[in-house]
C-alpha cells in the first residue's frame, strides 16, 4: 500500500499488548476468510468481494509485521508468572482506578435507556458517575447532574428540535 | 466579466441589511453547533430547511450559508480544547490543536484557526466568483479512477497519523476500510459482513465511529488519572498579529487551493480536504518551530484554511451544474428546489441575482466569522477548566446524544460505545486511532470508484493501469501518489541524508 518509512523501536510492552495484537490477528483471519468466500462466489475485480479481500490481506500482512516488530521488545510480565498474575497485570493496565465502574455504568445506561427513557437514565448515570469520581460531593452532584441534564435537554430538544433517545 | 463588476454584483446582492442579519445569525449559531460534538453542520442545515420553509428564498439561503461557514469553523473549537473534533472536518485540527491546549495555549490556537478559516473561506469565495465555470468543467472531467486515486492519496495520510510503527498505522487504516464495507453493497445491493443481522444492514455511519473513537474513548482515557489538574488557559492574546498571518501565507494559499478543488469535486468535502492539506503541510514544511503532532501552528493553518475554502469549492458544481459538492450543498440544492429555483447551468442566466447572492453570502459570511470567531473564547476555555468528574460524564452523554441524532437509532449508540471502548484499548496499546477513522471516511469513495473504474475496462487490471497512465489527470495524481509513497520510504531518506552530507 505504501512505503515502509518507519518501524517500531524495541521498547517494553504493556501488559496484554501482545495478546491484544494477537486478538486483532484472529479478527483479521476471520475477516479474510469471509472476504475470500465472498470473492470466490464472484471472482472478478469489480465484484463486491474484491476490495474486502485486498483490505483483509493487507490487515493480515500488517499483523505479521506487527508481530515481527515486537519480537525484540521486552515482555511486560516476567516469564514464569502464573496465569492469574498475568491477568491481574492486564486488568490493572486496562482498567485502573474507577474505569471499570464507569464502564459498567455506561453498559447499564445502554440497557436502561430504551426501557426507562432518556431523562431518568441520563440523570442516574450522571449522578452515579459524578459521585463515583468524587465522593465528597454527593449533594452537589445531585444539583450539577440536574443542571447538565437540563442544559443538554434544552439545547437539543427545544433549540435544535432534535429527537432524544 | 471584470473584477469590479463581480464585486458590485456581490455587494448589490447583499445590500439589504436584513439579509446580512440572517447571514450573521447563521454564522454565530453555526459556530456553536459546530463546536458541540453531537451536532453536525449537515444536521443543522437540514433542520433549517423545515424551519425556513415559509421564508423567502434569500433569507433562507443566507441563514443556511451562514450556519455552514460557522459550523465548519466551529468544529475546531472542541478539537483544540477537548481533543474531540466537533465535526469530521476538524479531525486533522485536533492533531496539533490539542497539544497546544495542553500547554495552555488554546487561545493562540483558536486565534490561528479563526484567521485561517476566514482566509481559506475568502479564497474559496473568490475562486467561486471568478472561476466557477472553468473549475466545474475541470471537476466534471474527473473519472472514477481519478476519485480512486484521490482517495488513495487521502490514505497516504496514514504516514502522518501513525505513531511509532508504520505497520500499526496501515493495519488501523485497513481496519477502518473494513468497517466501512459492512452493510448493503452499494452496487449489487447484497449484504456484506452482516451475518444476516438487520441492524448491520445499514452499515456503520462514520460520524458514529468518529464520536466513539474520539469522544467517548477520550473521556475514558482522561478518567484514568483523576489527579492531574486542568491546564490554565491563557486567553489574553488571542488575535494573531499580521506578521504571523503573513508568515504562513504561502502555506495557507496552497492548502486553500487544495480545499477549493477537493470541495468542488462531487462527493468529497471539507473533511477530506482538511486531511489531504494536513498531509501536504507535513510534507512540505521543512522546519516547523514545533514538530507536527506536538502543537505545530502549520498543523492548524493547513486543515483550517482548507476546510473553509472547501465551502466555496462545494458551491461551484452546485451553482454551475446542479451537482452537490458535498453533503451540505446537497441539502441546499433541495432547499433551492423547494423555493422554485433550478440550480444548474441556467441558474447564472435565469436567476443571476441568486447566483451572485450566494457567492456574496459565502464571502461576507467569512467577514462575520472573523468577528464572531473571536467571541466566546473565554467561555469555551473555561470548559477545559471544569473538573473532570463533571466534564467527562457530560462528554459521554453528549457522545450518546450525538450518535443517536444521526439516524435516531439506538443501535448507533451501541456502535458508538463499542468504538469508544475499542478506541480506548487501541490508544493504551499504542495502535493509532486516527487511521481507523480515515479508513472509514474513505472506504466507500475508494472502493466504489475502483469498481466503477475497473468495470469500464472489462475487469482488466492491465487496461486499468493503462488508463491511469494515459489520461492526464490520472497521470498527475498517480505521479503525486508515487512521489508521496517514495518520500516516505527508507530508501528516499537515505538518499536525502547522503545529499545533506555532501
Amino acid at each position: 500500500m505504501k512505503g515502509r518509512g518507519y518501524t517500531m523501536k524495541p521498547r517494553k510492552l504493556y501488559p496484554g499488548e501482545l495478546a491484544f495484537i494477537i486478538f486483532l490477528g484472529i479478527i483479521s483471519i476471520l475477516a479474510f476468510i469471509l472476504s475470500l468466500q465472498m470473492f470466490l462466489k464472484d471472482p472478478s475485480l469489480s465484484s463486491q468481494g474484491a476490495f474486502p479481500l485486498l483490505t483483509t490481506s493487507v490487515m493480515l500482512l500488517m499483523e505479521l509485521l506487527m508481530l515481527w516488530e515486537m519480537r525484540k521488545c521486552e515482555r511486560a510480565v516476567e516469564k514464569g508468572t502464573s496465569l492469574s498474575g498475568k491477568l491481574t497485570e492486564v486488568v490493572h493496565t486496562l482498567f485502573p482506578g474507577k474505569i471499570p465502574l464507569i464502564m459498567a455504568y455506561v453498559l447499564i445506561y445502554a440497557i436502561l435507556l430504551p426501557i426507562v427513557g432518556f431523562i431518568p437514565a441520563t440523570y442516574v448515570f450522571l449522578w452515579g458517575s459524578m459521585v463515583t469520581l468524587n465522593r465528597s460531593k454527593i449533594i452537589q452532584s445531585l444539583l450539577i447532574s440536574g443542571g447538565v441534564l437540563v442544559f443538554i435537554y434544552v439545547i437539543f430538544q427545544f433549540i435544535f428540535k432534535v429527537i432524544l433517545p | 466579466m471584470g473584477f469590479f463588476e463581480i464585486l458590485s454584483n456581490m455587494f448589490s446582492a447583499l445590500a439589504d441589511p436584513m439579509l446580512l442579519l440572517y447571514l450573521a445569525a447563521g454564522v454565530f449559531l453555526g459556530i456553536y453547533i459546530g463546536a458541540i460534538p453531537g451536532l453536525s453542520v449537515t444536521m443543522a442545515v437540514s433542520l433549517l430547511i423545515s424551519f425556513t420553509y415559509s421564508w423567502d428564498v434569500l433569507p433562507a439561503m443566507a441563514a443556511m450559508v451562514g450556519v455552514q461557514i460557522g459550523g465548519v469553523y466551529g468544529g475546531s473549537r472542541s478539537a483544540i480544547l477537548l481533543n474531540i473534533p466537533g465535526a469530521p472536518a476538524a479531525v486533522a485540527t485536533a492533531l496539533d490543536g490539542y497539544p497546544l491546549a495542553q500547554k495552555g495555549e488554546a487561545g493562540k490556537a483558536i486565534g490561528v484557526t479563526v484567521t485561517q478559516s476566514v482566509l481559506g473561506g475568502v479564497i474559496g469565495a473568490l475562486v467561486l466568483a471568478v472561476g466557477a465555470p472553468v473549475i466545474a468543467n475541470f471537476a466534471l472531467s474527473f473519472a472514477p479512477r481519478d476519485y480512486f486515486l484521490l482517495a488513495l492519496m487521502g490514505l497516504m495520510l496514514v504516514g502522518s497519523l501513525g505513531n511509532e510503527s508504520a505497520a500499526r498505522g496501515i493495519f488501523a487504516a485497513a481496519l477502518g476500510l473494513f468497517v466501512g464495507f459492512v452493510g448493503l453493497d452499494m452496487v449489487t445491493g447484497q449484504q456484506r459482513f452482516t451475518f444476516g443481522n438487520v441492524y448491520l444492514m445499514g452499515g456503520v455511519n462514520y460520524v458514529v465511529v468518529m464520536i466513539g473513537l474520539f469522544g467517548m474513548s477520550e473521556a475514558l482515557l482522561q478518567l484514568r488519572d483523576l489527579t492531574t489538574q486542568p491546564v490554565k488557559q491563557d486567553v489574553g492574546k488571542i488575535i494573531p498579529g499580521w506578521k504571523s498571518v503573513l508568515k504562513y501565507i504561502p502555506l495557507s494559499l496552497r492548502t486553500s487551493l487544495i480545499g477549493v478543488i477537493v470541495g468542488a469535486l462531487p462527493g468529497t468535502g471539507g473533511d477530506i480536504a482538511a486531511l489531504i492539506s494536513y498531509d501536504h503541510a507535513k510534507r512540505t514544511v521543512k522546519n516547523p518551530e514545533v514538530p507536527f503532532g506536538q502543537g505545530a501552528i502549520e498543523g492548524l493553518v493547513a486543515p483550517e484554511s482548507a476546510n473553509n475554502a472547501a465551502i466555496g469549492g462545494a458551491y461551484i458544481p452546485m451553482l454551475t451544474l446542479g451537482i452537490p459538492g458535498d453533503a451540505v450543498t446537497a441539502i441546499v440544492i433541495g432547499a433551492m428546489y423547494i423555493h422554485g429555483l433550478k440550480p444548474g447551468p441556467m441558474l447564472m442566466v435565469e436567476s443571476a441575482d441568486v447566483f451572485w447572492f450566494l457567492v456574496g453570502a459565502v464571502l461576507f459570511g467569512n467577514v462575520f466569522l472573523l468577528i464572531f470567531g473571536f467571541t466566546g473564547i473565554k467561555l469555551f476555555a473555561k470548559i477545559v477548566e471544569v473538573p473532570k468528574y463533571i466534564l467527562m460524564p457530560t462528554i459521554i452523554i453528549l457522545s450518546v446524544v450525538g450518535a443517536y441524532t444521526i439516524n435516531n437509532s439506538i443501535m448507533d449508540i451501541y456502535w458508538m460505545m463499542g468504538f469508544g471502548i475499542l478506541g480506548y484499548i487501541l490508544k493504551i496499546y499504542k495502535v493509532p486511532v486516527g487511521p481507523v477513522i480515515l479508513g472509514v471516511i474513505l472506504s466507500s469513495l475508494i472502493e466504489q470508484n475502483f469498481r466503477r473504474g475497473i468495470s469500464t475496462t472489462g475487469n482488466n487490471l492491465f487496461r486499468f493501469i493503462e488508463d491511469l497512465v494515459s489520461h492526464p489527470i490520472s497521470l498527475v495524481l498517480l505521479v503525486v501518489i508515487l512521489f508521496m509513497a517514495l518520500s516516505q520510504s527508507s530508501l528516499w531518506k537515505k538518499i536525502r541524508k547522503k545529499k545533506d552530507v555532501a
